[in-house]
């Protein structure tokens, strides 16, 4: 008799300590990946956009400016740029609200927009202001006109007297990504706009979660949308895996800063903890739940073996990818992903019973 | 007499619809053939206007030319929406409405010409080369034959080398529309096509060749879709073969990928986002807002197992409307609603575009700080967006795979 009260005290303090017993395995699965992924994600670009944004003002107020600062501002960029790539593939919640991340990232851009652009707003006749920024064509606002301006023909003028109205669009640019950042964050926080808790709370008065599957489809959805685009567009079209055969680096992610490979090595982790949600009980957790711990330790492995073969392609994917040996990683990393795919688009919804939804890869 | 010749009709016509067993199917097959059926019919129009241009070139003919380019894309436009659930019709499309190009490849360009970087073909000029020379080849191009355009389709691998199709045959009745986000469309003169001194911008012999060429090419093209719907052909076999749920899943996934990625996204976000007016559908002929239109209705027509034939003729048959509309019927409605308010207000870009004083065409919308063409964009954009989530509910709803568990 006395000992069924004791377990039970006991139980309960396990309860209240791990704050999850009682929590459907889908729960779980919601409260682990906005804890332990959407949230501290957003929370990296808002921090290195931040950074960036506060060393482009003090770089742009100096006098004179150095290689060296410039050097160090660029290290800014690509921290900025790494906090981004975190939180790319994720493609529900406020970063839908007015395309913000069109605002960060407009790419691949084909005809050279961002250049053409970025040239005729600095030298155009209206003053560079942030609302005339915000204004203008996305293609100026964000990360890949800072790229331009920071490595392309205009990084050499930054350093000189007639580089100023360069250094302001780039510190008007630095400005706007901080703000989309911060948007971003705010709007899914649970103080602010707590785009988290509508995810995290699916049910009947819930118009855009009706039910558990439609909140878990989309981490799904944002999975398949991550992967698709490293396959075909960090990979394929730029270097000519599929088709006639033919390389064009000028369609990979980042080719003037030459940061293609590393933007998809951040990809992977981050939805590899999309996918785990770190210690936490995610997806990979409730597919062990649902008695697919094969499958469940099978994507594990993918993404480990996808991630150690983008790691081990050496130098830059532009100047490097056809070399013998990265050709041989980039392959597996291409196969790696096609098996991952298999995995999120048919396999796991069909064992979660989850029905996919469209996404802007579909169509060309 | 009446009376019992109105009893057997009806009766006859009753028993009819007992035997004759309509399908969505059957529905889908002859919405197929009939669309690919008239783009076909079209083209050969759009063939002998453009022999006519060659013929006698002058500002008539090639206003006539124009003008049936124009009728072509109508039915062209509404036959997209069977595209995407089909790899075969996808693969096949690239040939005919690939887009955007690099038009340089093609014919003469502005000194200000913009192209794909990286591209080894953007400034080939097919028409003033007639021995090609490139990457260490060289390429016998003196006579312009419907092969040797299909050889340079996709050139190098680029998407941009866009030889054939469309919007190649639009850049050869328009020219470049030089007049960035303000008013006016291509310009080319009808004097492109004229033989001996009064040959404008060189090279008239050859343009001509290429564009009877082209056009050969796309006529040919849409023949062999037209028999692969007809009796016997690979796609009516196996729209004949499917369960109709396949039939249903295979609609919704190829109107979804139409509606959300291509339509809304490469069709309209990106010009519109980006303020860039090489990315407009029909560039050189500013025809952009009929062909956004023709697509949303491509897609009402699937949906409602409806299609309007050039002609004027209606055809069609049991629809996925009804068929969801019995297992799902609040879902089928809001999906009925919600492709109403896209075919309308893709309809409103068009009225815009057409309207006398002052008309504003969709390179126009989409010109930095034009607040009232942004808005009647975005307005189309979010039409496509609710659409699309209306058309997931109902697969959710009826248990249809729209993921695309295609073979590709």
């Amino acid at each position: 008799m006395t000992r069924l009260p004791t377990r039970f005290t006991f139980l309960l303090a396990v309860c209240v300590f791990l704050s999850a017993c009682g929590k459907t395995p889908e729960e779980q699965l919601l409260q682990a990946t906005g804890s332990q992924a959407l949230l501290p994600l957003h929370e990296k670009f808002l921090a290195e956009s931040l950074n960036l944004a506060q060393s482009t003002s003090a770089f742009c107020a100096q006098r004179s400016r150095s290689s060296t600062d410039l050097a160090a501002l660029r290290n800014r960029w690509v921290g900025a740029m790494n906090g981004w790539e975190g939180i790319q593939s994720i493609q529900f919640g406020p970063v839908i609200e007015d395309n913000q991340s069109w605002k960060v990232q407009f790419w691949p851009d084909r005809k050279n927009l961002i250049a053409r652009k970025t040239e005729q707003f600095v030298k155009g006749d209206e003053a560079i202001t942030l609302p005339a920024l915000q204004e203008a064509s996305v293609v100026i606002q964000g990360l890949s006109a800072m790229e331009y301006l920071l490595y392309d023909k205009p990084a050499e003028k930054l350093l000189s007297d007639e580089g100023q109205p360069y250094c302001d669009h780039l510190s008007t640019a630095a400005t706007n990504l901080h703000q989309v950042a911060d948007f971003l964050y705010q709007r899914w926080h649970p103080k602010g706009g707590n785009y988290l808790g509508t995810w995290q709370s699916p049910g009947p008065d819930n118009l855009a979660y009706p039910d558990k599957n439609a909140a878990i489809g989309a981490l799904i959805e944002t999975l398949v949308y991550g992967l698709e685009r490293i396959k075909r567009d960090k990979l394929e079209r730029p270097l000519g895996l599929s088709n006639a055969g033919q390389a064009n680096p000028f369609l990979l992610e980042w080719w003037r800063s030459k940061q293609s490979r590393e933007a998809i090595l951040i990809n992977l982790h981050s939805l590899q903890l999309l996918y785990s949600a770190g210690d936490g009980a995610g997806l990979e957790e409730l597919l062990r739940h649902r008695d697919k711990e094969e499958l469940s330790q099978q994507v594990t492995a993918l993404f480990d073996q996808a991630i150690s073969a983008t790691a081990s392609i050496e130098g830059s994917l532009s100047e490097n990818h056809s070399e013998a040996a990265n050709r041989s990683a980039i392959n597996t990393l291409h196969q790696t992903l096609g098996e991952l795919l298999a995995a999120f688009k048919r396999e796991i919804p069909a064992t979660l019973g989850i029905t996919l939804g469209f996404n802007a890869n579909d169509g060309d | 007499m009446p009376v019992l010749f109105r009893i057997v009709a009806v009766l006859l016509a009753f028993s009819a619809g007992l035997v004759r067993s309509d399908t969505l199917n059957t529905t889908y097959i002859t919405l197929a053939s009939a669309v690919y059926e008239d783009s076909l019919i079209s083209a050969r129009t759009l063939q002998v206007r453009i022999d006519e241009l060659l013929a006698k070139p002058s500002p008539t003919t090639l206003q006539a030319a124009r003008d049936a380019w124009r009728q072509a894309r109508i039915p062209y436009q509404q036959s997209e929406t069977f595209r995407f659930a089909n790899p075969e019709i996808d693969d096949w499309e690239g040939d005919l409405n690939a887009w955007p190009l690099d038009e340089g490849l093609i014919d003469y360009v502005s000194e200000d010409y913009f192209h794909e970087m990286g591209n080894l073909g953007a400034q080939l000029n097919i028409i003033a080369t007639p021995t090609i020379k490139l990457a260490g080849q060289t390429i016998d191009a003196s006579e312009i034959t419907p092969d040797l355009i299909r050889s340079f389709h996709e050139f190098a691998g680029s998407e941009a080398n866009v030889a054939s199709g469309y919007h190649a045959i639009e850049f050869l009745l328009w020219g470049q529309d030089l007049n960035g986000t303000e008013a006016g469309a291509g310009e080319r003169p009808y004097t492109d096509y004229v033989t001996g001194e009064r040959c404008s911008n060189g090279h008239c012999d050859r343009r001509r060749q290429y564009l009877k060429a082209v056009t050969q090419l796309l006529v040919h093209d849409l023949e062999a879709m037209v028999a692969r719907w007809q009796e016997g052909g690979d796609l009516h076999s196996r729209y004949r073969a499917m369960s109709e749920q396949e039939v249903a899943s295979s609609i919704v996934f190829s109107i979804g990928s139409l509606s959300l990625g291509e339509l809304a996204g490469e069709r309209m976000k990106v010009p519109l986002e980006a303020n860039s007016t090489e990315d407009e559908h029909d560039c050189f002929s500013d025809n952009t807002h009929w062909s956004h239109y023709y697509n949303a209705l491509g897609m009402q027509n699937l949906f409602m197992g409806q299609y309007q034939r050039i002609n004027g003729d209606r055809v069609g048959g049991p629809s996925l409307a009804a068929y969801a509309g019995t297992k799902a019927p609040e879902a089928s409605e809001r999906l009925r609603q919600a492709m109403n308010t896209s075919v309308e207000k893709t309809h409103q870009l068009v009225e815009a575009a057409e309207r006398r004083t002052p008309a504003m065409k969709f390179d126009q919308m989409i010109a930095a700080g034009n607040q009232e063409g942004r808005a009647l964009v975005m307005d189309a954009i979010d039409a496509l967006v609710a659409q699309t989530s209306a058309l997931e509910d109902l697969a959710r709803t009826l248990d249809l795979d729209s993921s695309g568990a295609q073979p590709f």
